[in-house]
């Protein structure tokens, strides 16, 4: 038999509990669920991929795959923000393989993307926020990532470590160089972000 | 402060700045498609569920007829029972006659008495 919380009862309860609702049938714990990860999902693929139609689309894959394993959960074992990130994470890696003919090599240096521009321009009309994505975007893939969750999302080194498949110390070593290389994009901009010596 | 001080303060700020800025908004038409996907996943669990229900049926036939045999012990016991019956029929202990050989050897004559000793002497026998 269904359980039926409802909306206003969900809002309470851990992203755990509200995965078990969602498998027995509960709607509400759908809404819940989606109001407080789908943000977070596109927030970061945003910043990774650098386009919002992209982001939308991992956005809505990331949480069918939620959805889908949600009967499987296990509490207690992770969390499933954490989750969410891996997921969004491999998605915007498979997608942008994808793109480059089933190749991609994490560590080579992208192209400035002109659409990244447009697509953040509409999340955000700030001239800073528009700098930072650019010059995240110059980053490589696996530096942008590791930058993204470790100085914008802010989560823990070990956090990251699980999300990205790494080594605490690989953490360290790509959140090190990449913020040297968003230092040293930036630097030429200063004025432009109003930004004044002294 | 010098240039690369100054740049990587500068990035603290930025940094900053994104981190602590509102969430990213969902567009509606984007959350309405995720809810309706929920929506459509949920249907297939219920599915899923209705058809475990109806193939539950003929196990609650075997669970009567477990009952009415006494429980998982019973069934254990007539399991056993079964096949120490069948085992002790191809392999019979040492002080039980071989039934193979029992069967081949024993004929109807030999069940009879009547070749083995007199009838009428028996009974002339009993008379005295």
């Amino acid at each position: 038999m269904m359980t039926q919380t409802g909306k206003a009862g969900t809002g309470v309860l851990g992203d755990d509990a509200l995965l078990v609702l969602f498998a027995n049938g509960d709607p509400g714990a759908a809404s819940e669920l989606t109001a407080r990860l789908a943000p977070r999902a596109l927030g970061v693929a945003l910043r990774v991929l650098g386009n919002r139609a992209e982001a939308e689309d991992v956005t809505q894959e990331a949480m069918m795959r939620l959805w889908r394993m949600a009967p499987n959960w296990q509490p207690g074992q992770a969390q499933v923000s954490t989750w969410m990130y891996r997921v969004v994470m491999n998605l915007c890696i498979d997608l942008k393989r994808r793109q480059r003919g089933g190749h991609l090599d994490l560590d080579a240096v992208p192209e400035p993307q002109d659409e990244a521009r447009d697509a953040v321009q509409q999340l955000q009309d700030a001239a800073r926020y528009d700098a930072l994505q650019e010059a995240l975007m110059q980053l490589p893939p696996r530096q942008r990532q590791a930058v993204v969750l470790r100085h914008i999302e802010d989560l823990s080194n070990p956090d990251i470590g699980q999300i990205m498949d790494i080594s605490v110390e690989a953490v360290e070593s790509l959140t090190s160089r990449g913020k040297r290389a968003l230092a040293k994009a930036l630097a030429d901009r200063r004025a432009d972000l109003g930004y004044t010596d002294g | 402060m010098d240039d690369k001080d100054t740049s990587i303060a500068d990035l603290e700020a930025l940094l900053t700045s994104a981190r602590t800025a509102p969430p990213a908004t969902v567009p509606e038409a984007l959350t309405q498609t995720i809810l309706s996907d929920a929506a459509q996943i949920q249907k297939e669990f219920q599915m899923v569920a209705e058809v475990g229900a109806v193939g539950g049926a003929a196990p609650e036939l075997w669970r009567g007829l477990m009952d009415a045999l006494g429980g998982w012990f019973g069934v254990s016991g007539l399991a056993a029972a079964s096949l120490v019956g069948v085992w002790m029929g191809v392999a019979p202990p040492e002080f039980l006659p071989d039934p193979v050989s029992l069967a081949s050897s024993m004929s109807s004559e030999a069940l009879l008495p009547l070749d083995s000793f007199d009838l009428a002497d028996v009974l002339a026998e009993e008379v005295q």
